[in-house]
């Protein structure tokens, strides 16, 4: 016991590096101050969808992000004891489609005595994820740069607005996907894919990442042909499952009723009169196309991919603000390595906070609703406010530009990277084998 | 003390006064709306429109101007119109009596008005200058009783199915007979001979049935204000000029500064008796009355439109005035009335904040809204609102005690744990 406590207390008792316990600490203070005063009506239906669930006892009554539900039913069945008196707080329309709850039910839920605990423990699974995903994203890193990809990651506005202020739940996702990779890397390809996997369950973006995956970590290509059956079989499966159990597709239902579906055509070339070729299907084709020819293998390369490509979704496809965080977790590092890459990284987070205003007060403003509806009405909205000096048929437009150049940008510089790294190694294997000669 | 020591109190001053009203502007609506077509104002063009914020500083139309001009046309950009700003209280529909024409069922009348009785209302004046109280009353008959009319001989009767701007629903010939049930708005109710019923103008009557009574004394207002209940004005209504089941408005002396005070009214009757006196509508099982409150006319601002500043980014004119305070929570209305040349305006089937549509003189068929921005340079109370939500975000905590230690808890941890790596910093070589 002694000489496990002597091995122990050195190790727990190390000071840790000051810049890095400073980081941490000032973003998990932000976090804390952000968390009680904010609220989307997103945070408030999913976790109303969850109550119908927990007294219903229909758990997967949801089926269009059926793992996300589940995931934030089990979470809420955890802590309401610790809400009390919250039965009557949530809403009841939560979960039908094209409804959704009502302002009535917000107001409820904004008169909760307990609103701050509430919104702290509803939220707090995020925060945590955040914190897991910058843990992931830092390690393995020199010191210096540990702290950079540490302060783009804990510290990005994107990711602080995301998690802690709109209350979304896409950095448990992004963790799970980091983790994934992580957990591959030692050598665990399977359990990575199953992470991977279980993150492109949860959320469409690391949909695209599945296949760059199982040709990056594959031991033959006979296993990336089994991983793609294995995929399309456990979709299949689930999906009739739900189809037995509620009568829905949810394959149906994501195709026929999700507008993020919609989204990833939006953006197109006319071709004739009605046809348009849609740039991002086209971009990610081509990708896959020279991923698959190509089909180099581990981490850095799948690391550089997977940042490409969620890059260009969010470059090229509508998004709302909640989800840039997707552009991040695999590019983090990389930035972090270079002084143009941080730059780029603030130059992101920068146009980020900038490109906000379009959503107006929605995104913005009304999040502070917490606060009480006579401060949020006081506030003049965002949007109202660039329009009065620049029309919005001017600005709007040359941001997005700028934010899609950049996000693009930021995807090509950690291509590029991971190129001349392979190119080092390989001139360095090559001297290293003339000299054995 | 030193020019630094000045400098920098200076700039003290200036972030104080500007954190205490910080002035920011805003715009009506984040972009214009599609055009659906254009419409040609040769006399006036008006648009209601709802402000939610306060200094109205510019309107901004989308036109067409011309392309060239003729040698005997004055180059302009406005043609020599004029854009004038009012308030608009008569589209307020936040006032019970929200529509002129309806006469719901769910309302009525309160009973006769008789001395002793008082008819007491409290209502928010949403608008400044506040010259009187609108009402509905009746007179159980009194200006023409149920019989048979004769209409005049030199015109022919156009039968409405509304007082005053109801559809047409018949033509009746002149000097007929008609059968008279009632009036209202001070026109005539008759019943046709296929039992429609329909108003026509009294001055189209040569005769009408005698009135089944004849009410006596006067209706008297009486307006306070509701925090001190200080009496503010007074106005009489003699009830012998008043007409059965019409609008009538109390006139009193204008009170500027009635923007967002709340005061409260009471309606007497003087000198009437039963069966002689008059009645008031509103809603029986409550006792409230339906009214509105009418505001004096007054020009908010007027401004040449060739005085404005073309935008060909955006194919807009802005005319720019003083700032108008107080425009916040508010129906506004502007009025374009040419000069010398047509103006070619937009329209557009989304119609601006309160959804009201424009008003033409020219072409009076369009319901849609006049393609428009406005720009507003508001007060923004930002020490005030600072305060409000710091100490909003306080209460969230007193409210819940565990939580507050927890936070304080996790604070002090973060806070000794930074403290304790700086103070220990180079104790330790990291890894790299």
């Amino acid at each position: 016991m002694k000489r496990l406590a002597g091995a122990l207390v050195p190790r727990v008792l190390v000071p840790p590096d000051p810049i890095l316990a400073s980081i941490w600490g000032v973003g998990l203070a932000i976090r804390l101050v952000l968390l009680p005063i904010t609220l989307h009506s997103d945070l408030y239906q999913i976790y109303s969808r969850a109550h119908m669930a927990i007294t219903t006892g229909e758990w997967f009554a949801w089926s269009s992000q059926l793992i996300a539900q589940l995931f934030h039913d089990g979470w809420l069945f955890l802590v309401a004891s610790l809400l009390p008196g919250s039965d009557d707080i949530w809403s009841a329309t939560a979960g039908v489609a094209g409804i959704g709850a009502q302002p009535h039910d917000l107001a409820r839920f904004l008169a909760y005595p307990y609103l701050a605990r509430a919104l702290v423990l509803l939220k707090l699974p995020y925060v945590a994820a955040d914190a897991v995903a910058g843990w992931l994203v830092s390690r393995d890193m020199p010191v210096k740069q540990r702290r950079w990809a540490l302060a783009l990651w804990w510290l990005n506005p994107i990711v602080i607005y995301t998690s802690a202020v709109f209350g979304r739940h896409d950095s448990v996702w992004v963790a799970a996907l980091l983790a994934g990779a992580l957990i591959a890397r030692r050598g665990f390809r399977w359990t990575g894919f199953a992470c991977s996997a279980l993150a492109a369950g949860a959320r469409f973006f690391p949909v695209f990442l599945l296949p760059l995956y199982l040709v990056a970590f594959r031991r033959s290509w006979r296993s990336v042909v089994l991983g793609g059956v294995a995929v399309v079989s456990s979709w299949i499966f689930i999906d009739l499952l739900v189809v037995v159990r509620n009568g829905t597709s949810p394959t149906l239902t994501l195709l026929g009723d999700y507008p993020h579906v919609r989204y990833l055509e939006a953006l197109s070339l006319p071709v004739s009169e009605d046809i348009p070729l849609p740039l991002f299907p086209l971009a990610y084709t081509l990708f896959l196309c020279w991923w698959f020819t190509a089909a180099p293998r581990g981490w850095a390369a799948y690391q550089a991919a997977a940042a490409a490509t969620l890059c260009g979704v969010v470059a090229l496809t509508p998004f709302h603000p909640q989800y840039v965080i997707w552009a991040l977790p695999f590019a983090v590092p990389v930035l972090a390595r270079q002084r143009s890459g941080r730059l780029l990284a603030l130059l992101q987070a920068g146009l980020f906070l900038v490109w906000l205003t379009r959503w107006g007060a929605a995104a913005t403003t009304e999040l502070l609703s917490p606060l009480g509806e006579s401060f949020v009405s006081a506030l003049p909205d965002p949007q109202l406010v660039a329009a009065a000096l620049v029309p919005a048929s001017v600005w709007q437009p040359a941001l997005r530009a700028m934010f899609a150049g950049v996000t693009l940008w930021i995807g090509w510089f950690v291509l590029r990277e991971h190129a001349s790294m392979t190119r080092e190694m390989m001139r360095e294997e090559i001297e290293l084998a003339g000299r054995e000669r | 003390m030193s020019i630094g020591r000045w400098g920098s109190l200076c700039v003290l001053c200036i972030l104080a006064a500007s954190l205490a009203a910080c002035r920011t502007p805003l715009a009506l609506v984040p972009s214009l709306p599609e055009s659906t077509s254009t419409l040609t104002v040769r006399t006036r063009l008006e648009q209601p429109f709802y402000s939610s914020a306060d200094g109205l500083a510019a309107v901004e139309l989308r036109m067409n101007l011309p392309s060239s001009f003729g040698p005997e046309e004055r180059p302009s950009l406005g043609g020599g119109g004029v854009l004038r700003v009012f308030y608009a209280p008569e589209q307020d529909p936040r006032y019970p009596d929200t529509d002129f024409y309806a006469w719901p069922e769910s309302q009525g009348w309160l009973g006769e008005l008789l001395p002793g009785r008082l008819i007491e209302q409290a209502f928010l004046s949403r608008y400044p200058y506040l010259d009187g109280i609108t009402v509905r009353v009746g007179t159980y008959g009194a200006d023409v009783g149920r019989g048979t009319g004769r209409l005049r001989t030199d015109v022919s009767a156009i039968v409405r199915e509304a007082p005053i701007a109801g559809r047409e629903l018949a033509a009746l010939p002149g000097g007929g007979a008609v059968e008279v049930i009632g009036s209202r708005e001070g026109w005539i109710r008759v019943r046709l001979p296929d039992g429609r019923i329909g108003y026509i103008d009294r001055a189209l009557f040569a005769e009408l049935p005698p009135p089944t009574r004849e009410n006596t004394g006067l209706l008297v207002l009486r307006l306070y204000r509701a925090g001190d209940g200080e009496l503010l004005r007074e106005a009489r209504l003699d009830v012998r000029t008043l007409s059965d089941e019409s609008h009538v408005t109390f006139r009193f002396t204008p009170i500027p500064d009635s923007y967002r005070v709340e005061y409260r009214f009471t309606v007497e009757a003087v000198g009437s008796a039963p069966g002689r006196a008059v009645t008031l509508w509103g809603n029986p099982s409550t006792g409230e009355l339906v009214y509105r409150p009418s505001y004096a006319s007054v020009v908010l601002a007027e401004v040449s439109l060739d005085s404005g500043r073309w935008s060909g980014v955006q194919n807009t004119l802005e005319v720019r005035f003083p700032p108008i305070r107080p425009t916040r929570d508010t129906y506004l209305r502007f009025v374009i009335e040419a000069g010398e040349r047509p103006l070619v305006v937009h329209w557009s089937m989304v119609r601006p904040p309160g959804n009201l549509p424009l008003s033409s003189q020219d072409d009076p068929g369009i319901w849609g809204g006049v393609v428009f921005n406005a720009r507003y340079l508001d007060d923004v109370p930002v020490a005030t609102l600072f305060r409000a939500g710091v100490g909003r975000a306080v209460r969230l905590f007193l409210n819940d005690p565990p939580l507050a230690a927890v936070y304080a808890l996790i604070l002090a941890s973060i806070a000794l744990l930074v403290g304790w790596s700086w103070r220990s910093r180079g104790r330790r070589a990291l890894p790299s």
